[in-house]
């Protein structure tokens, strides 16, 4: 079931309306099956996978804290890294690999018969396979007592408005709202709707309008270079705006229910380095890896040339996370090794970018403008099909010799989906201060409804209402 | 956190409430914005193309008393890049009958948006002349009604109403449920999908023909609805010559096995059967133009002519409607 669909407009309320007149208990059975039928929604079949993962984590946190010995922890901890590693490469990744290795045989002159298994993905496998994974391996560490409620395990796996496309939660930040009871708090749950309507903004609005330029460019990379830059900027902001708009949906929507998400977003393109960059885009995952990936392969521990081969390493592994072709590693490792070039900084992502002025200074307005189009050259890599076609397209803008003339930037603006790119970057940049630009808007309940009004009748007017699932939907 | 909100002890169910008031009074403010909508330029960026469509088939409809208004596919307008004479289908009706010929037409239009553009006829008070449909007998096939670039149904929602901001939030809520639902209709032809997805340009001929006019009319969304726009030209006592449009039926015969072009011509056979039903003057045209008079510069499997292969269908067109004494009264008086 898509967000932005009837069915989830008629879902929501029925289900939110039966939750709260229920207690406690009966509040998270709701949850398993609603989050079920949400899922099921696509295709019923994949519900198996959903329960044979949470069965599995389940089974292997009790016993991997009920075992006395390392050796026997270690083994049920690998029970539960192979099922769900297993799943995740069978369904995303086999073909792959079938298909390189064919490849490769190719290369030494030998032609192989092999024949992909064509496996459909399963929606959201690579997010919920995550965040049970992090269940169990908390428990390993120690850092996790295992929960004896398999309701709210099987809750906190399938909990239907971060299921598919995340944040990725923890065990122990969301595992405990589900054990916890749950008392309605108005002023989180209106919040909750104002952010679901500024996420159905992002992708309505922007990501699916700026989307059509991007998939009109990218499907032929032999285009004029200016024509190719504009589909990369489109592109860029309809990756921003379909996965934000997700992550602010989720968010606003466990909000209904009185549970609190993780932020996933804290306004990216406004970062003044990669750094920056990857502690404001996709948190959830980034600290995912972090934990999970860079901090056990040593970290900064052991030295800074280790370090940086750490971090080029776990992007690597972050881009094939994101998909099952060969351009998803190289976005990845681009990523990383700007990422280990730079010098290490504190954690800002809690604070605004570019502090509270109204205008960055020099300095900072010149570090957002190099590291977004740093960010936009590795995006050539994410969209496009293969590497030819990305270095087609890297030529083209690299070929580019005259600059366009202020009318002709200017002119830019009179298409719908540049004019909504800066609509959309002047709101985040004003409001940037706040979880999300609708937030605390005015104290005044005639200005805020009419806000809400004017963003919604956007959404409906301006929007582009096609078939255009979310992005992120297939990793 | 936003603390200008509710009170925090608010119940859950008065949130709700808001809600449903806030969606209440949203529709109310998007009733309110018509005519805003209305009042922008035609071909400002606000407006979505095929909204932009309405609004130049409405005003069309508002011109087309004493006119002939031409509705179908991309066929009407089509012109070949680069060809030297660039006369539509429709150009030439009007100038070999010296005649004002005013479309409705976009690419794959059917049946479904013919009964739509009446229905506006309807709603605007429009009484043309004479209404010419072009019948394309690809535009029966789900191959074509399960390609998204083909699904009209903001504009149809939008012409048979005249709400455009209704019609955008029916679109919205509409368009996503269409593949993501279990119970829709595209799951319940899941198979067809399947065949549409894997038949491309580069497919045999045969195939693409097969996926272009085989299956099964009852399938059809748009044969019912053939029937209805038929019915509906009666009651209007619409002056009305319809055709079918021209398919590379040389090629067919040489590629396609006997039982698929036997498929193919029993399809024409119920259209044809349809259109001599409802009273109304028609013409097959379906093999009227030879092999050498279509356009293959998109795709094998074209109803896409060139100027040749335009004119012979324009002669036909004009042939039938001075037999028929169509669009002489105007031309007498004027």
């Amino acid at each position: 079931m898509q967000f932005n669909s009837l069915a989830f407009l008629i879902f929501l309320p029925v289900v939110y309306s039966v939750y709260w007149a229920l207690p406690h208990r009966k509040q998270n059975q709701l949850l398993v099956g609603a989050s079920y039928v949400f899922y099921g929604w696509w295709d019923w079949r994949f519900l198996g996978l959903i329960l044979i993962s949470s069965l599995v984590d389940f089974v292997s946190g009790r016993r991997i804290a009920a075992s006395q010995t390392r050796r026997e922890r270690r083994a049920w901890l690998a029970v539960s890294l192979i099922v769900n590693l297993g799943l995740l490469g069978t369904f995303k990744y086999l073909d792959f690999f079938i298909l390189s290795a064919a490849q490769a045989l190719a290369a030494f002159g030998l032609t192989p018969h092999i024949e992909t298994l064509n496996i459909l993905l399963p929606i959201g496998i690579s997010f919920y396979t995550f965040q049970t994974l992090s269940y169990t391996i908390d428990i390993y560490r120690g850092q996790l007592d295992p929960t004896r409620d398999a309701t709210a395990f099987f809750a906190f796996v399938a909990f239907f408005p971060q299921l598919v496309a995340g944040p990725i939660e923890r065990a122990s930040r969301l595992l405990i709202q589900f054990i916890r009871p749950r008392k309605f708090d108005a002023s989180l749950a209106a919040d909750g709707c104002r952010q679901m309507l500024y996420g159905l903004a992002l992708k309505v609005l922007l990501a699916d309008n700026v989307g059509l330029v991007a998939d009109e460019v990218f499907a032929d990379p032999n285009l004029d270079g200016w024509l190719c830059l504009r589909g990369v900027y489109c592109f860029a902001f309809q990756i921003y705006g379909d996965f934000a708009g997700y992550s602010h949906i989720a968010i606003g929507c466990a909000s209904l229910f009185g549970f609190r998400l993780s932020r996933n977003f804290a306004y990216p393109y406004f970062s003044t380095s990669m750094t920056e960059f990857w502690r404001r885009w996709h948190i959830s995952l980034s600290t995912w890896f972090r934990d999970y990936v860079y901090i056990p392969l040593g970290g900064n521990r052991k030295g800074e040339i280790r370090r940086r081969v750490n971090i080029v390493v776990t992007f690597a592994l972050s881009g094939l996370w994101h998909g099952a072709a060969v351009t998803f590693p190289v976005w990845g490792i681009l990523h990383g090794v700007w990422v280990s070039l730079e010098a290490r900084r504190p954690d800002s992502s809690d604070q605004p970018p570019c502090g509270s002025g109204l205008f960055p200074n020099c300095n900072q307005a010149l570090r957002i403008v190099a590291t977004f189009h740093l960010v936009c050259l590795a995006w050539i890599f994410f969209r496009a099909p293969d590497l030819s076609s990305a270095s087609a397209m890297i030529g083209s803008i690299a070929g580019i010799v005259t600059a366009p003339s202020l009318q002709e930037c200017l002119n830019l603006f009179s298409h719908k989906a540049f004019f909504l790119i800066a609509v959309f970057t002047l709101a985040e940049w004003l409001r940037r201060d706040r979880l999300h630009p609708l937030e605390s808007i005015s104290r005044y309940r005639l200005v805020r409804w009419l806000t809400y009004a004017t963003v919604a009748a956007a959404i409906v007017l301006v929007g582009e209402p096609r078939e255009a699932p979310f992005i992120y939907f297939q990793f | 956190m936003d603390r200008m909100g509710p009170a925090r002890n608010m119940s859950p169910y008065r949130l709700l409430g808001s809600g449903i008031v806030f969606g209440l009074l949203f529709v109310v403010v998007l009733v309110g914005l018509e005519p805003v909508m209305r009042s922008l330029e035609p071909d400002s960026f606000l407006l979505r193309d095929d909204i932009k469509d309405v609004l130049r088939h409405e005003q069309t409809l508002i011109e087309a008393k004493g006119k002939i208004i031409y509705i179908g596919d991309s066929t009407v307008r089509f012109h070949s890049r680069g060809e030297a004479d660039t006369r539509s289908q429709a150009a030439l009706l009007e100038e070999f009958f010296t005649y004002p010929v005013l479309t409705a037409s976009h690419g794959a239009y059917g049946a479904r948006e013919a009964e739509a553009v009446i229905q506006a006829c309807d709603r605007l008070d429009c009484r043309p002349e004479v209404v010419v449909i072009g019948v394309n007998l690809g535009s029966f096939s789900r191959a074509w009604e399960l390609v998204p670039y083909y699904d009209h149904s903001l504009r149809r929602f939008c012409l048979r109403t005249g709400w455009i901001t209704l019609s955008h939030l029916w679109s919205h809520l509409h368009a996503p449920s269409q593949l993501s639902n279990p119970f829709s209709w595209a799951e319940r032809h899941a198979d067809s999908l399947r065949r549409v997805e894997q038949v491309t340009r580069d497919s045999p001929p045969d195939r693409q023909y097969m996926n272009r006019y085989g299956g099964n009319l009852d399938d059809s969304l748009s044969f019912p609805a053939l029937e209805r726009v038929l019915k509906k030209l009666a009651e209007r006592n619409q002056r009305t010559l319809l055709y079918l449009t021209p398919i590379n039926f040389e090629d067919i015969r040489r590629t396609c096995p006997p039982e698929q072009i036997r498929r193919l011509e029993d399809r024409r056979r119920r259209i044809l059967a349809v259109l001599e039903s409802s009273g109304h003057s028609y013409l097959d045209l379906s093999e009227a133009v030879p092999n050498d008079g279509f356009d293959y510069g998109g795709s094998t499997v074209t109803e896409h002519l060139i100027s040749y292969g335009r004119k012979l269908v324009a002669f036909s067109l004009v042939a039938k409607l001075r037999e028929t004494r169509m669009g002489q009264a105007t031309e007498e008086s004027r």
